[in-house]
């Protein structure tokens, strides 16, 4: 989102909130209702998927993992990042041995199908373990 | 089921919560799912959703919205 848009979403949502200050009715505030939501069910599905991303990733072996992320070609992956957040300080050690292993070596022996995606993932990878790094040894 | 599965099972499962749901997780979790819901609102906002008014109704603040708007 660019700045220009930014400013848009600010100014509209400020407009809206100031039309849509609670009215004064025979003393008396009106109060919010929420909408209701498109799925019944939605909250506790989502909380289960959620639980169950997160044992998969916390029960992963780190190259393996990097490996299926790097195949699957999947949107919205940032969070992988945090992966190192779990991993103890050998752990952590052994990771960035792997990253370093998958970075000298042709990242095509690593049967992906798309090596310019491929490469861009592990380089946020490596990113991503050198901050974990460097805010745990600050 | 490898994590391609998994993955998308969760990504499934945070477009199917309501608008109000969405917002709320995206202001009060901040974990290493953050960045997905945060692109899930961005998702939404594109397509017209007005997540700004149920923000302000959520955070009933000014200052505050403006704050977590600022993506």
């Amino acid at each position: 989102m660019g700045f220009v848009e930014k400013v848009r979403v600010f100014e509209d949502a400020k407009k809206y909130y100031e039309s849509s200050l609670p009215k004064l009715i025979d003393g008396e505030t009106q109060e919010y209702t929420p909408r209701r939501p498109y799925y019944k069910d939605a909250s506790s599905y989502y909380q289960n998927a959620e639980h169950n991303l997160k044992a998969y990733i916390k029960n992963s072996d780190a190259f393996s993992l990097i490996n299926e992320i790097i195949e699957s070609n999947s949107p919205r992956l940032d969070f992988i990042f945090e992966k190192g957040k779990m991993l103890s300080e050998e752990e952590m050690a052994s990771f960035k041995e792997k990253l370093d292993y998958v970075r000298s070596h042709n990242i095509s022996t690593t049967k992906l199908s798309n090596e310019t995606v491929s490469k861009i993932y592990v380089d946020k990878l490596y990113e991503g373990y050198n901050s974990v790094h460097e805010s745990l040894h600050r | 089921m490898g994590f391609v599965e998994v993955y998308y099972d969760y990504i499934r499962a945070l477009e199917s919560l309501s608008d109000e749901e969405l917002v709320y997780k995206s202001l009060t979790e901040n974990d290493m799912f953050s960045n997905v819901i945060w692109e899930e609102v961005k998702r939404r906002m594109e397509l017209g959703h007005n997540l700004t008014e149920i923000y302000y109704n959520t955070l009933n603040g000014y200052s505050r919205t403006y704050k977590y708007i600022n993506i």
